[in-house]
């Protein structure tokens, strides 16, 4: 896996590929050109932003496995950008992620895709802010956010979008599911017991994102 | 092979099933008639142990072994297999993956996959159902036909010893039902299990030729006889029996 090491404050890339590893409790990158991240490691209450200059392009897949975080993750984009974005969180403690998008110029074309598994003691709260700037043009943002409830834990979306332009195509969808008893039954009944029965459930949460579109930017 | 003595049922603290005696031999077909609402479909949940419906007396055993506190997943590994009117969707779980899952609960050493994906195989060819059914989300939109022969491909795989079968006809076209129901009898050929099967009609047994005929009044058997007590519900109704 090829890291790339975020230890200053404000540092510019381009074209980089990899899991990008942040060493400040704040940091701010800015990248051009086609970019990759296949994953992000960060401190509990780290801030990152990345800002798209003109023309460059965000492949991002953040994977978080029963981690305690405070996130705060900021992407702002100039013009004629292209994001593809899956984050992954899987849960069992508190988590909570603040993450902002800023379409600052024209022609952004952006698409944000969260997917939370919360199990036993987990709390997740999840803020998307996708901000569309004033007199700008053509941009497209789609952000969706889907959870899985395994128990009884909480799990919390606050999608918002504040479009200031007429020239825009947005669309944010939230949808939270618990486990459906009728779906538990039915696996049992083929012999399958609770424990593992769940266990697919969840594997076929995961998969429906994966042909959704969440598995396109795994490859 | 299945027995169940004064049983009485529960759903949200209503008793549905009150009283209710079956006896099925090994081999044997039993269907249960009667007209909506007076629990037929109530029998099968509480065998299968389905979460809502609460046995509050009688005992229910099959094989000579009391069934009654197992779990679900137990009940099915000793050999009894359900077939509900509206098989459940999952999505995103494929047929591959949950009988893959299922066989290994049966089996002490996990199933080696060149088998498993040869007996899937044959059995799609078997039951003549296209071998992408395999990698489909299980009963994802499927039609009423497609999920009936969907859950027909979990049942040669899984191999029961006995079949209840809850208004298998709902949902289904005379043909649907007619390719449904030789591929059960061709099992029951091959394999020689119990089959009790819930219906309004006469339409099914036709194909699934029943031993024995059962109506169901507030919970439990007032008639039993032989196939031709179906016939003659399917002359004069259920009117007799309400």
């Amino acid at each position: 896996m090829n890291k790339i090491i975020v230890d200053e404050y404000e540092k510019n890339w381009s074209q980089i590929n990899g899991c990008l590893e942040v060493k400040k409790e704040d940091a701010h990158i800015h990248l051009s050109g086609n970019n990759k991240i296949t994953d992000i490691l960060i401190n509990s209450s780290n801030k990152l932003t990345i800002t798209l200059e003109k023309n460059a392009s965000l492949n991002l897949n953040a994977n978080w496995f029963k981690e305690k975080k405070d996130l705060e993750i900021i992407l702002n984009c100039e013009s004629n950008t292209n994001v593809k974005s899956h984050c992954y969180i899987e849960t069992d403690k508190h988590f909570q992620l603040n993450f902002k998008i800023n379409l600052e110029g024209d022609q952004n074309k952006c698409e944000i895709l969260f997917s939370v598994v919360t199990e036993k003691e987990g709390n997740c709260l999840i803020k998307t802010m996708g901000k569309i700037a004033k007199n700008t043009k053509e941009n497209e943002l789609s952000e969706e956010i889907k959870g899985l409830s395994l128990g009884n834990p909480s799990i919390t979306f606050i999608p918002e979008l504040i479009v200031d332009s007429m020239d825009v195509i947005a669309n944010h969808n939230a949808t939270i599911k618990c486990i459906d008893e009728t779906e538990l039954f039915y696996l049992k009944s083929k012999g399958i017991k609770k424990e593992d029965a769940i266990l697919l459930i969840k594997q076929g949460f995961l998969n429906q994102l994966k042909t959704q579109g969440g598995g396109k930017n795994e490859s | 092979m299945l027995t169940i003595k004064n049983l009485n049922v529960q759903v949200l603290d209503q008793e549905i099933i009150k009283d209710f005696n079956l006896n099925m031999k090994d081999g044997e077909i039993h269907a249960l008639m009667g007209p909506n609402g007076v629990g037929k479909s109530t029998i099968c949940k509480a065998i299968m142990k389905s979460p809502e419906y609460q046995i509050t007396n009688g005992i229910i055993t099959f094989n000579e072994k009391v069934i009654n506190n197992l779990n679900t997943d137990e009940i099915s590994k000793l050999g009894i297999y359900y077939i509900s009117q509206n098989p459940t969707t999952i999505e995103g779980v494929t047929n591959a993956e949950m009988l893959r899952m299922a066989l290994n609960a049966r089996r002490e050493e996990k199933l080696n996959i060149f088998e498993f994906n040869k007996k899937c195989n044959e059995i799609c060819e078997k039951i003549n159902l296209p071998k992408n059914f395999l990698h489909r989300a299980i009963n994802d939109g499927m039609s009423g036909g497609e999920r009936k022969k969907n859950e027909l491909l979990h049942l040669w795989m899984l191999e029961p010893k006995l079949i209840l079968l809850d208004e298998l006809d709902s949902g289904l076209d005379i043909d649907a039902l007619k390719i449904v129901s030789s591929s059960i009898m061709e099992y029951y050929k091959e394999k020689k299990p119990s089959i009790l099967i819930i219906t309004h009609h006469n339409q099914i047994l036709e194909e699934i030729k029943p031993d024995w005929v059962h109506i169901l009044k507030n919970g439990h058997i007032i008639k039993s006889g032989e196939k031709s007590l179906a016939l003659e519900i399917e002359k004069s109704g259920f009117k007799e029996y309400l």
